[in-house]
């Protein structure tokens, strides 16, 4: 609370420093017209621009033939807006000059620091000049497999950005200026012309792997402004933790009908897959795993991959050298894209249309996808000053899905790569005549127990469909000239239904102890239906005034949501055979479980903007709200009104445009110069629904008797993670703006987390959720953007952005815990950040047994060997050929000789030291070539998949690494030995997993023509071609450093073998009738 | 050339710069995954022989029996190769003593000198023999032979050198079937091989006019062994007495008049449907006979483990090798070196060798105690004749003013101070209906191992506090029981039924074996069972006289197991 007192005193002194002089100024100029004088100059050549048009609030003027204009004015401002065809958009300060030497730079790209002040703000959200924001404009050229979150990755280089898996519909996570959560939603809020999105982060699908991402919904051509508020000062209070990401779609500005026509095609190559070992490595390492397995090596000797024997009946089935990945992976996915788009209109009323279709077939077989998206946005005027929108979105996705990545049992990627290519396929024909003769059925599972990936990608039925439909209604009325009215009504139906089968074919039954009898599952079926209705209403009394070169604007408003989701979820096993793939009675073990939610918002708020001659800026805004959510009988932090809890967020914000000031009249170096300031209170309201609550639950006793159970203890005392951002920002502007810098510095602090503390086990419950524990972001934000050549037909334009957080677990009241997650341990401790991981050190292998038997010098002096502790209290020597782990400490907090629990330490941290994009374009005349790096430095990743195929513990094929395995005495190399059932430790979670996961990739590259031939009818055309993923520079060894498993924030940085991102090829045109 | 053009070269040059770096974008990544390994791992095993002159003879002799391809698979294999001076000393003369002295140097899988645990490690080799791999010192042995290169890491497994040879060694099965002397014996237990169509697992080819031609498995059974163990197997160690020609034929003739075997079955009767005796084929009832006998003699030569004559002198107890019905803890030889004496040993590969020229051992050593887990036969089934012929479990039953039988388990949630000595870590705990009950308690013992011959019957108790070693002394009450034995004879179908009326107190402080079959004066009254008596009634029964005896006994009964001990030189 004292930091914010802090920043708004600075704030509020910013602005009262200036004061005096202001109303000293508006005293002199009040009284008398104002003439100011200039001339209009490309920038590039220095020629003059005729017909430009320059505007200092209502007044607007022409060029001459000579560049020059004259403007009078009676209310003078210190900006002037320049606009001329072919150029760039470009603010001008007065500085108290009478002659202004103004010039243009033709239109290139928008600025991909986005900061504000440099494009025009369309949003109707008040967002105060003291903000940092950033915006993107001008999408619909760049939308080849894009979704909004990848379009930001590659725009703002300040939002760290992770792919959550190559696919290309699954999205991506968004961290906007570190994590603020351990436990709820970390993401940020999506609003779309004003209607929050719901972003399903604690929707669980059916498929492995799989997100069903809501951001692919909305159709690039149909946005034309994103808006990232990244500090406090948004008017969304329990919801604006993570940011608020603000979308306006487009809409008609002209009542000229127009045609936008967008069509894209292209290609995607197949990824890389970690290298396996190839038949005979293969065969080899077995042989070596089972020395120690429970078969005896007479029934080793007997085993059908070990008879080498040409004429063996079975010879053929089990002397293949199979490559698994060609038969998952396609060598060229297809993508397609088309949308058209009609804007026109009236007086009374204008419209924009748009349809689009999406048609992708992913290199990774089972992974095709389809979006179908209808929307319509009209404006009509009913009476004066009366106006409203009227718009309606319609949108499907249909992806075919697979279980993906090294988790799942029935994940073709994991049986292609754990799967020996002793086996084929298919299976030979038994005839002796005609042994060598492969058939068409399929080969079941192998005698190994790894499944058939052909079966399972080929007649595996999976897929998720979407379809959302949302109604807009936002009237609009202008009471007076001070005061408009605005109201929203929203209604949003969002429907998913996803579907599951994993075939008898090529894949083992296992079996399950249930009941106290045994069954075998052969196939399986699960279906999931879900539907969320949302109705939001919204209405905001806006007033506006301007007086003396002060300009004020406030609103108050109030918002209600309700949203009601219910969901099922059915699952079996055992269809009659492989062509029922859906759910009957026939099933067994049978299982159906579902919810239905309600949850209800209400938010009161309040905003005050003010600024002087656009010089100093102002702004407080307070917003009020309440959750269904909350617990009744929370004891601190909340206001109690009307029976509810009440959550208070206030926010103040201040700028000071220096150089508009007189006294920079002559800075003319300096375009730019301003100073930010914000302080505020913001909360995390995405609790799990009816946590605060006790409820009962359905339960069926040995499934003979139907009852009620307590379900949840609940906590009346629960509410929302409150997190205070403060931020101090400067835009700078040299040179004519051909250098730009802007830079922030922010600390958050995240009080009252939600976590889950364990419960007495009398009470029947293991955990209950609460608010306990802070943390902190610090960091800084710097994008630097420089236009190193600006010739008329040569242009080149760079951007660089540097950002960079420290996260920081400030206060646990019950101390550390760990979580575990794909057999990694990740610890919550205090005065760490979030998400590191934990475990042994590793150090290499014991080359020899001498260096092994006296690893260890004890305190006399003698050596000895590490000892490794086991379970049950048993040890056992650490010889030549086991992994080396640090002794870190021991009971005694010394090292002791012994490998056990007290020698895990923090291994690794997932949060990246710096990240950040760079761009570079260049223009020769019509030609325009874009090329965008984006990278993370410093960023651990725990790389479970190489953990999966260098474990060397049971009889799953390897990565071609552990063919420098330790295999004698002597021996150095960092693979340990191999050993069936890894009875030592080797691949315990340790820092032989974690890799540095920094990486720099060449994300994409463009080459853009603007057809400059006349055409009849034809506006404009547009031609590109581009190239993604092509290139990346990684010391990692997985298949991509960038991915994620999980929405939750614990679980950043492992990767699981998803599907990495590709590299392809696209073409498309742009053209405008 | 003009500035623009320039800049647009040096914009060309930049990004084919870019397009090196590309190729070389991950180092780390191609170090990691290389595929090939430095050094000596790039040789086979059969490589490094032939490029090592020490161990020439070694290398001729794996070629000459053919086994030189096994070495160049892509497998695993170790070879403890004999040096060329090793080699000279060999007498190997046939090709089956060649071929197996190879093998018996070969082993699958890797082994290297760290291998060795607590200074050995047994390897199998590829004849299926065990070798010790042995830590000395700063020396390693492989059998008695001292490594004098080792650890050599190849390709495909792992070479040492050695300075002797390790001879091929025969185990029992291989002992009887190829030591003249044992003809009887050999004989009996080579007849018991066959080999099995396994139609279940074996796959139907082609068919051919209408008949599958299958790929056929087979299994192979001896189940003439499973009395006695699996001599025929390494991995398992014996110790076994084998008898001469002569010691066989003496003993199974002596045995005879003791194991006859019922002459009557009961059969359902189709018409009237009632149970009949009805007399056997003599000739069947003769061949069973002696395979009963045959059965009992083998299963009772076999023991486990390796033990020379001079380690039974100091062995209080060998337990015996072979699967049987019933086996439980009393199924061991006590004072073994009594009943080993004069006989001479022999070590083989897989344990010890006893040669017995006679076997005259006492009436127990042939008619072995046997005993029932009370536990085990907690069905409630109704006394009837058709359950007591389809049920093959024994039987407990509760009788009158039981409430209920408990079995309970000593080593789990009701961890017992007895643990160790309750028999099975189970028993029962019989509880009467009210304080008051006198409840009952019948079991049904059923063995097909029983032979014909006198047995006293025990039943054992436990003491109140078995789960509860703290409970109060003054609770800490002893039970009173009563007993009654019963059986059909299976030569006429007369009942036996024998009542032993006189109150027994338990023992309330330990656990209490009790003699069944005893007088009143407490002298032991064993009962001769008819041949082929199979099914014994046992009832027990409280015996707390009314709510007087109440404060100084408890009603409830803990049992344990029922003993069926032969007596000796009935």
């Amino acid at each position: 609370m004292k930091t914010i007192v802090r920043m708004l005193a600075l704030a509020v002194s910013l602005t009262l420093l200036a004061l005096p002089k202001a109303q000293a100024q508006t005293a002199a100029q009040a009284d008398s017209s104002v003439t100011i004088r200039g001339i209009v100059l490309d920038e590039a050549t220095g020629q003059p621009i005729n017909a430009a048009t320059v505007r200092m609030k209502s007044i607007a003027v022409y060029t001459n033939e000579s560049g020059e204009f004259t403007l009078k004015t009676k209310q003078p401002s210190t900006m002037m807006e320049v606009t001329a065809p072919g150029y760039d958009r470009r603010y001008i300060e007065r500085r108290g000059r009478d002659f202004v030497r103004i010039y243009l730079v033709v239109a290139q790209l928008s600025n991909p620091m986005g900061s504000k002040g440099q494009v025009e703000v369309v949003t109707k959200e008040l967002i105060p000049e003291g903000t940092a924001v950033s915006t993107v404009e001008d999408i619909s050229l760049y939308t080849p497999m894009q979704t909004i979150d990848r379009i930001l990755e590659t725009r703002l280089g300040t939002i760290r950005t992770i792919n959550r898996s190559g696919l290309d519909d699954i999205g991506s996570l968004m961290y906007i200026r570190g994590i603020n959560s351990l436990n709820s939603e970390s993401q940020p809020l999506v609003v779309v012309d004003g209607v929050i999105m719901e972003s399903y982060a604690d929707y669980e699908s059916v498929h492995d792997g799989y997100f069903a991402n809501y951001l692919a919904n909305l159709d690039m051509q149909d946005i034309q402004t994103i808006t990232v508020i990244k500090d406090a000062s948004s008017l969304y209070g329990t919801k604006a933790a993570n940011g608020v990401i603000l979308i306006e779609t487009g809409r008609s500005k002209d009542v000229v009908t127009k045609i936008l026509v967008n069509a894209v095609a292209g290609t995607s190559l197949k990824p890389g897959t970690i290298p396996t070992l190839d038949a005979e490595q293969s065969r080899q390492l077995f042989s070596e795993l089972y020395k120690d397995s429970p078969y005896s090596a007479d029934e080793v000797s007997k085993m059908p991959v070990f008879n080498e024997d040409p004429n063996f009946l079975y010879y053929n089935k089990y002397h293949n050298n199979t490559d698994w990945s060609s038969y998952i992976y396609r060598n060229h996915g297809l993508h397609q894209n088309y949308s058209a788009r009609a804007t026109g209109g009236d007086a009374v009323g204008m419209y924009a249309l748009s349809v689009g279709y999406v048609g992708n077939k992913g290199t990774l077989d089972g992974s095709d996808f389809s979006h179908l998206t209808f929307r319509f946005n009209s404006d009509l005027e009913i009476a004066k000053n009366i106006t409203t929108a009227v718009d309606f979105t319609i949108s499907s996705i249909n992806a075919e899905t697979r279980n993906d990545g090294m988790v799942s049992k029935t994940s073709p990627y994991y049986m292609s790569q754990v799967k020996s290519p002793l086996f084929h396929p298919y299976q030979y024909s038994k005839s002796s005549e005609d042994r060598n003769t492969l058939t068409s059925f399929y080969e079941e599972a192998d005698d190994l127990g790894i499944n058939n990936p052909l079966p399972v990608q080929e007649e595996s039925e999976m897929g998720s469909d979407m379809t959302n439909f949302m109604a807009l209604l936002r009237p609009n009325w202008k009471l007076n000239n001070s005061f408009t009215l605005n109201g929203l009504a929203g209604y949003q139906l969002d429907k998913m239904y996803e579907y599951f089968f994993t075939p008898h074919a090529g894949v083992a039954p296992f079996v399950n102890m249930a009941d106290g009898h045994y069954e075998v599952y052969e196939n399986e079926v699960k279906a999931q239906n879900m539907r969320e209705i949302r109705y939001t209403l919204e209405a905001r009394l806006n007033y506006q005034k301007q007086l003396d070169g002060h300009n004020i604007a406030a609103l108050l408003g109030y918002r209600f949501i309700n949203k009601d989701r219910s969901w099922t979820r059915a699952s079996g096993y055992n269809t009659p055979d492989d062509e029922q793939r859906f759910l009957t009675t026939s099933l067994i073990r049978r299982k159906m479980t579902g919810e239905d939610l309600h949850v209800k918002n209400i938010s009161w708020f309040v905003n005050g903007n003010w600024d002087y001659m656009q010089k100093y800026f102002l702004n407080a805004a307070v917003s009020m709200d309440a959750s269904s959510r909350f617990g009744t009988e929370i004891e601190k932090g909340a206001l109690k009104l009307f029976g509810v809890n009440w959550g208070f967020f206030p926010s103040v914000s201040g700028a000071w445009q220096i150089s508009s000031e007189d006294f920079m009249a002559n800075a003319e170096l300096i375009e730019l110069l301003k100073l930010r300031v914000s302080t505020g209170i913001t909360g995390n309201d995405d609790i799990p629904d009816y946590m605060s609550k006790p409820y009962f639950v359905s339960h069926s006793y040995i499934e003979k008797a139907n009852g009620l159970i307590l379900g949840n203890l609940g906590n009346p005392g629960l509410k929302w993670e409150t997190t205070v951002k403060n931020n101090v920002g400067l835009d700078l502007a040299l040179f004519r703006n051909r250098i730009s810098l802007s830079a922030d510095f922010y600390r958050h602090h995240t009080y009252d987390l939600l976590v889950q503390k364990s419960l007495d086990p009398i009470a029947g419950f293991d955990n209950y959720w609460a608010n306990d524990g802070e943390l902190t972001n610090t960091g800084f934000e710097v994008a630097l953007n420089a236009r190193l050549v600006n010739t008329r037909d040569f242009r080149w334009e760079a951007t660089a952005t540097l950002s960079k957080y420290k996260n920081q677990v400030t206060h646990l009241t019950d101390g550390a815990f760990s979580t575990t997650a794909y057999d990694g341990e990740i610890r919550t401790m205090e005065n760490q950040p979030i998400g590191v991981f934990y475990g042994y050190k590793f150090k290499g292998v014991y080359a020899s047994e001498a260096e092994a038997s006296t690893a260890y010098t004890k305190t006399d002096g003698t050596h000895d060997y590490y000892y490794n502790m086991f379970d049950n209290g048993s040890t056992a020597p650490v010889k030549a050929g086991n992994a080396i782990f640090e002794d870190i400490s021991g009971p005694t907090g010394t090292p002791d000789g012994i490998i056990d629990e007290y020698d895990k330490t923090i291994i690794g941290d997932p949060n990246p030291d710096f990240y950040g994009m760079l761009s570079s374009s260049l223009s020769f005349k019509d030609l325009t070539l874009t090329a965008v790096f984006n990278y993370s430095l410093g960023n651990d990743v725990y790389n479970y998949h190489r953990r999966v195929m260098e474990s060397m513990s049971t009889l799953n094929n390897q990565s071609l690494a552990v063919i420098n395995r330790w295999r004698a005495d002597g021996q150095v190399t960092d693979m340990p030995q191999a050993v069936y059932g890894d009875p030592m430790g080797n691949a315990r979670f340790s820092s032989r997993w974690i890799e540095d996961g920094s990486y720099i990739r060449l994300k994409t590259v463009r080459l853009a023509w603007d057809v400059p031939y006349k055409i009849p009818f034809l506006n404009d055309l547009t031609v590109w071609a581009s190239a993604n993923n092509l290139w990346m520079y990684t010391k990692y060894l997985g298949r991509d450093p960038e991915t994620s498993v999980s929405n939750n924030p614990l679980f950043q940085g492992i990767d699981a073998g998803l599907h990495p991102q590709c590299k392809s090829f696209i073409l498309g045109f742009k053209l405008n009738l | 050339m003009s500035s623009d053009m320039k800049r647009l070269f040096q914009s060309v040059l930049c990004l084919s710069v870019l397009a090196g770096v590309a190729a070389c974008s991950n180092p780390d990544w191609n170090e990691h995954y290389a595929s090939h390994v430095d050094g000596v791992l790039e040789e086979t095993v059969l490589e490094a022989l032939e490029n090592e002159p020490s161990v020439s003879s070694f290398l001729s002799l794996l070629k000459e029996t053919g086994q030189q391809d096994l070495l160049s698979r892509s497998q695993s294999f170790t070879v403890w190769a004999p040096n060329n001076a090793a080699m000279a000393t060999a007498n190997l003369t046939t090709d089956y003593d060649k071929r197996v002295f190879v093998l018996n140097h070969i082993s699958r899988f890797p082994f290297t000198t760290t291998n060795i645990d607590n200074g050995e490690v047994k390897i199998r080799m590829m004849d299926n023999k065990r070798v010790v791999f042995s830590q000395q010192g700063s020396d390693f042995y492989f059998g008695e032979n001292r490594l004098i290169t080792k650890d050599m890491a190849l390709k495909n497994g792992i070479l040492h050198i050695i300075d002797g040879y390790v001879p091929y060694s025969r185990n029992i099965w291989e002992f009887i079937q190829f030591t003249p002397g044992f003809d009887s014996i050999a004989t009996y237990f080579a007849k018991g091989d066959y080999r099995e169509f396994d139609e279940e697992n074996s796959e139907v080819l082609t068919i051919v006019n209408g008949e599958a031609l299958y790929d056929s498995i087979f299994i192979e059974r001896n189940e003439r062994l499973h009395p006695v163990g699996q001599i025929k197997d390494e991995d398992s160690i014996y110790t076994m007495i084998v008898p001469t020609n002569e010691a066989w034929t003496t003993i199974i003739d002596s045995l005879r008049p003791y194991n006859h075997y019922s002459p009557y079955t009961v059969e359902r009767n189709k018409r009237t449907g009632d149970y009949e005796y009805v007399k056997e084929d003599p000739a069947v009832t003769d061949s069973l006979e002696k395979q009963n006998i045959y059965d009992l003699v083998t299963g009772r030569l076999c023991f486990k483990g390796a033990y020379t004559a001079a380690d039974l002198q100091t062995v209080e107890r060998i337990e015996f090798a072979g699967r049987r019905e019933g086996q439980n803890s009393i199924a061991a030889l006590r004072n073994p070196a009594y009943y080993f004496e004069g006989m001479n040993d022999t070590v083989v590969s897989n344990g010890v060798v006893f040669i017995a020229n006679e076997l005259h051992f006492p009436t127990s050593f042939w008619r072995s105690t046997f005993s029932k887990e009370a536990e085990k036969a907690n069905s409630k089934f109704p006394r009837s004749y058709d359950t007591m012929q389809d049920d093959e479990k024994d039987q407990v039953t509760v009788e009158q003013d039981a409430r209920s039988i408990y079995v309970l388990r000593s080593d789990g949630t009701n961890s017992s101070w007895l643990n160790d000595r309750i028999s099975g870590h189970s028993y029962i705990q019989v509880v009467g209906n009210y304080p008051a009950a006198r409840p009952v308690v019948d079991f049904k013992c059923h063995d097909k191992t029983q032979r014909s011959t006198s047995y006293n019957i025990y039943c054992v108790f436990l003491p109140r506090n078995v789960s509860r070693r703290d409970m109060d002394s003054s609770l800490l009450l002893p039970t009173k029981v009563t007993f009654r034995v019963s059986y059909t004879n299976p030569e006429d179908g007369s009942p036996f039924d024998k009542e032993y009326r006189t109150p027994r107190t338990t023992n309330p402080y330990d656990i209490d074996t009790m003699c069944v079959t005893q007088d009143a004066l407490g002298n032991p009254q064993p009962i001769a069972f008819p041949y082929g008596t199979d099914d014994i009634y046992l009832r027990v029964s409280s015996a707390v006289g009314g709510a007087e005896e109440l404060s100084s006994y408890i009603t409830d009964m803990y049992i344990d197991e029922i003993i069926f001990q032969p007596v000796e030189n009935e």
